[in-house]
């Protein structure tokens, strides 16, 4: 029987599986909503291309636990530590988007595992929307091992 | 597009985390430290806790309040987590421009960036940038 990997056993270089999104009028209401931040932009057509889709929508979903690979060892919850983002265009409401992960590094400081990943945005015609470098950190969950 | 002088400070509107948000924002029903307060205080958190993306995304709304639309083809940020945000905080993005330097035929502004709780505590902490002649990168 093959056991998944869960994140911790990645390695530096590991590219983890892919993630397609197709974002919604409703999906991207969502967020609008949830972070109270109802600008024209993200509900009304700004030029040819559409309403923007919030742009903290694609950060959350660009997060590593959004990864198919992302499988939590038992008993660990994660924490984010550090992020940086490059924004490079406006994604659009109806669009699809890829989302990719790369484990760029792993370390231990102060006895608390570290991961940080490369994650990249890439709309339905290739071209780059966003690029994140994300540090993580796992947090003990109380019975876990 | 405006001026930005040095030391000026710039605030976005406050926001209220409430449980309903942070499951909104995080995809409730998925159950994790961000939507679930059981999971969250077994993970020894004081109860569930916003994404930190959360507190990202309102300082990027302040960017683009601030330096424009354009922003959204060129922008850049730095942020360290340091505190959680609870359901009931209200939440401030704030940030102070420290430098407007041009260079290669563009201005770039550089700005230290934070989030405030209500009790004026800075839970992230980082640097954004922008470059206030607006051409995209590429």
């Amino acid at each position: 029987m093959s056991m998944q990997k869960t994140i911790d056993q990645f390695d530096v270089g590991d590219v983890l599986a892919a993630y397609e999104l197709q974002v919604t009028e409703e999906l991207n209401r969502r967020y609008v909503e949830a972070l109270e931040d109802p600008h024209s932009r993200y509900t009304t057509a700004q030029d040819a291309g559409g309403p923007w889709v919030h742009p903290g929508l694609l950060l959350s979903q660009s997060n590593p636990p959004k990864c198919p690979s992302h499988l939590l060892p038992d008993g660990l919850a994660h924490v984010q530590a550090r992020g940086e983002a490059e924004f490079l265009k406006a994604g659009r409401v109806g669009g699809t988007f890829r989302v990719t992960w790369k484990v760029l590094d792993r370390y231990l400081k102060r006895e608390r595992q570290y991961m940080v990943f490369d994650c990249r945005v890439t709309d339905g015609g290739g071209e780059e929307v966003l690029r994140r470098r994300m540090t993580t950190t796992f947090v003990r969950r109380a019975g876990g091992s | 597009m405006a001026e930005f002088k040095v030391g000026q400070v710039v605030e976005g509107r406050p926001r209220t985390v409430t449980l309903d948000r942070m499951r909104g924002f995080s995809g409730w029903p998925r159950r994790d430290i961000h939507t679930d307060e059981e999971m969250a205080r077994a993970s020894g958190l004081p109860g569930a806790i916003a994404s930190g993306t959360m507190s990202e995304a309102y300082l990027v709304g302040l960017m683009l309040d601030v330096f424009g639309d354009d922003w959204i083809r060129h922008g850049r940020m730095e942020l360290t987590f340091i505190k959680p945000v609870q359901p009931g905080d209200i939440v401030v993005p704030r940030g102070r421009i420290e430098e407007v330097a041009p260079g290669d035929g563009e201005t770039c502004a550089t700005v230290a960036i934070w989030c405030e709780n209500q009790r004026g505590e800075h839970v992230v902490v980082g640097t954004a940038w922008a470059r206030l002649n607006g051409s995209p990168r590429r």
